[in-house]
């Protein structure tokens, strides 16, 4: 039997797994081409030192812990924001989640090699372990990193079972692959409501580790005596960036999506409308942010605070200072509080502009610290190099590959959670709605009653 | 493929989370142990270990009582 | 034990590097290359700054300042290490193992001072250099951090040759190569524990000072203020 004689009322989301149109291949060879480019520069770089890259004396840190925050930041589009949209009963989260983690669990693993990138000795990485030193900020990012992937992971396929499920019962060349991942579910009830319960204890799990995951990252720079990193709200501060980058990522990718895959009946400018306004509001809250870590630091006037301040200000890292001010502020408050603006080309471009932004931001908060040490030493300028540009564009292209990848094993947004948004949640959400109002509901006396029997 | 071998192999893929589990719990008493052994940041490897063992068992649990429970009550008439 | 300490008199160095220069040849200090050191990746466990200028061109007199490791007695460099490749050892020195550094550079970036270096390239000297090496200091291959040690090998030289003679260690025994370099003897070595010690005294004197020491690190290396 081929999937043509299957008709599912939501075929269209069935339909990616088994169709793929001539242009998946040219982007998929253009991109491996472009992975393959930077695992090239990365051999290069392991051969010949971190000589290979822009980095240099006072700046010893650069590009790769860059994209290893940024990154790091966009996996908190996922597993948080389809907790917390779960955690809060919203419904339209149906069509959103599974996209949501999918970019945590492919980001992760992207984020989490850069620190291997950025060492010179990637051969000694075993010493973690021998010898490792629990004091340090980066063996809590280790160990949280790995346990923020671990459960993410699980928190993507456990709500995934019961679609890998339906992917069996049709059958196909994967039949066996999807048989074995399917965990024998057969959608009894027992099944279901063992499966409720572990979502439920993951859901409410997965947001600590989350939001300790980029605190801790924070504290990567907050545990140092360094001018501009030293400081009590980068916890927050980074958490908040963090969550802000995601839910653009995660808009992005959704609008993308929407347009190659036909998921318009799905993706409606409903769900876009509530993740821009979700958008708006993280936006002033980093601003927030940023303006009371600029403004105490301008206050107390430390003659070393100051000097980063004023590099990034009025220094040679005014441009890209504006340019994130523009990006992360004034284009996204415009754009998404203007109704005529707030559509969904709207909302895109919003989203691209904050994704620029927010590696700016890292850009900015790395970068300027570590030109100006506290003792006078000549500073220059960071310039990336080619190696550099190449292994930023190779983990690019890597999570697109993995989504893309993803795309062609399982559907990419929720089947059984639309099915039962359809045939169970509008009556849940009314009666849900009638309690919340004054007075009895018929039904809540109905159960009362059968609880009093009982 | 036979039911048996599906098992197996459902079983295999599991155990990887409890090797993960199991592994990290291995690395962190041995980050105390050599805490100890060079009288160095004790009870902060001490804590942190606790804390991370906790979360990956926990993690390894919730997975398997999903792998356990979904095969039990797989026969179970609707 | 004994506390080794640095105390560095600014009214005597007249800025000669001869100190940055002893260092850089005691401790095989690699001679970057031509486009390493345009990039600022020139390596110094000594390095002369450049501190402020004083009057107006011609007549400039800058002041300056030798700098080498501080050696805190609470270095932020330590803490920050995740596999304990920088370790304090009993007499107080701040010492790096070379063979367990991963490279991470998190201890850079944590010292105030921006004492550490990194071995950026491999190391490929000409063959002039390679002769000269010092027998006691390994070689660092490339992608290990790296800072001045208080030429901790000539400390094991010493008490071994002084266990060989039946004796304690006496003041004169270990000093570092900067200190035995230096033509105005500006920079004085020893016990810090020993009051009766010169530089003991030295780092008591009202014109003594250490380096960014609102930050806490309590540098084992101080200075005495150049006053006219």
């Amino acid at each position: 039997m081929s999937y043509q004689d299957l008709h599912d009322e939501d075929e269209v989301l069935f339909r990616p797994i088994y169709e793929s149109s001539r242009s998946f291949y040219i982007i998929v060879i253009v991109l491996t081409a472009v992975f393959l480019f930077g695992l090239g520069c990365y051999i290069r770089q392991l051969f010949y030192g971190l000589g290979a890259t822009g980095m240099d004396e006072p700046v010893s840190w650069a590009f790769y812990i860059i994209d290893f925050v940024f990154f790091i930041g966009i996996s908190h589009a996922g597993t948080l924001i389809s907790a917390i949209l779960r955690l809060s009963k919203a419904e339209w989260r149906r069509p959103i989640t599974r996209m949501a983690e999918v970019i945590t669990g492919i980001v992760l693993a992207i984020g989490g090699l850069h620190p291997v990138i950025d060492l010179g000795r990637p051969d000694r990485i075993l010493h973690l372990f021998e010898r490792g030193r629990l004091q340090s900020p980066l063996l809590w990012d280790l160990t949280s990193v790995t346990a923020y992937f671990t459960a993410s992971t699980i928190y993507l396929y456990i709500p995934m079972i019961p679609d890998i499920a339906l992917l069996r019962d049709r059958g196909g060349k994967l039949h066996n692959f999807y048989k074995i991942l399917a965990w024998g579910y057969k959608g009894t009830p027992k099944q279901k409501h063992a499966l409720e319960r572990a979502i439920n204890i993951l859901m409410v799990m997965v947001i600590p580790i989350a939001i300790s995951v980029h605190t801790i990252i924070a504290w990567i720079f907050g545990m140092t005596l360094q001018p501009g990193w030293h400081s009590t709200i980068f916890g927050p501060y980074f958490v908040v960036g963090a969550i802000y980058s995601g839910i653009a990522a995660l808009v992005i990718v959704m609008i993308v999506f929407r347009k190659v895959y036909h998921f318009e009946d799905y993706l409606k400018e409903i769900h876009f409308k509530y993740l821009g306004t979700l958008l708006l509001v993280v936006s002033l809250l980093w601003t927030y942010f940023t303006f009371a870590e600029f403004l105490t630091t301008f206050y107390g006037h430390e003659p070393a605070e100051m000097r980063v301040f004023l590099y990034k200000f009025v220094g040679p890292y005014a441009p890209f200072f504006w340019l994130m001010v523009l990006c992360n502020f004034l284009m996204p408050v415009i754009v998404l509080s203007n109704k005529k603006t707030k559509t969904i080309k709207g909302i895109l471009v919003a989203s691209i502009g904050v994704v620029v932004g927010m590696w700016l931001e890292r850009l900015i908060i790395i970068i300027p610290t570590l030109a100006n040490p506290r003792l006078p030493y000549p500073t220059g300028m960071y310039t990336p190099s080619i190696t550099e540009i190449g292994i930023a564009a190779a983990a690019t292209s890597a999570f697109v590959l993995g989504f893309m990848g993803f795309s062609k094993l399982f559907p990419l947004i929720s089947i059984w959670e639309t099915k039962e948004g359809r045939e169970h949640s509008v009556h849940e959400v009314s009666m849900r709605l009638k309690e919340y109002l004054p007075g009895k509901t018929e039904e809540s006396r109905v159960e009362a009653s059968v609880k009093a029997e009982i | 493929m036979k039911d048996r071998t599906i098992y197996l192999i459902q079983l295999m893929t599991l155990s990887f989370n409890w090797i993960l589990a199991i592994s990290v719990t291995l690395w962190f008493i041995n980050l105390v142990v050599v805490a100890n052994q060079v009288k160095d940041t004790q009870t902060a490897s001490l804590w942190i270990s606790i804390l991370a063992i906790t979360i990956f068992w926990i993690l390894a649990g919730v997975l398997s009582y999903v792998f356990f429970s979904l095969h039990k009550y797989a026969d179970e008439v609707k | 034990m004994p506390k080794y300490g640095m105390v560095i008199d600014l009214n005597k160095c007249s800025s000669c590097q001869a100190c940055v220069t002893a260092c850089k040849i005691e401790n095989n200090v690699q001679i970057v290359s031509e486009y390493d050191a345009q990039h600022g990746r020139a390596m110094f466990w000594m390095k002369m700054l450049t501190m402020e200028f004083e009057g107006d061109y011609p007549n400039i007199r800058p002041k300056t300042l030798p700098r080498n490791c501080m050696q805190c007695d609470e270095p932020s460099c330590i803490k920050v290490c995740p596999v304990r490749a920088t370790y304090k050892n009993e007499v107080g020195i701040v010492a790096q193992i070379y063979p367990q550094c991963i490279g991470c550079r998190y201890c850079m970036a944590n010292c105030p001072y921006t004492v550490k270096v990194f071995n950026w390239d491999r190391n490929e000297q000409p063959k002039e250099v390679e002769k000269c090496y010092d027998p006691d200091v390994s070689v660092r291959p490339k992608g290990v951090v790296e800072k001045c040690t208080f030429c901790i090998h000539r400390l094991q030289i010493a008490s071994e040759k002084a266990k060989a003679e039946h004796r304690d260690m006496e003041p004169g025994d270990y000093v570092p190569a900067c200190v035995e370099t230096c033509p105005v003897d500006a920079i004085s070595f020893g016990d810090l524990d020993d009051k009766k010690s010169e530089v003991s005294k030295e780092s008591r004197d009202y014109r003594s000072f250490a380096l960014l020491d609102e930050l806490g690190t309590v540098p084992k290396v101080r200075y005495l203020n150049a006053i006219e």
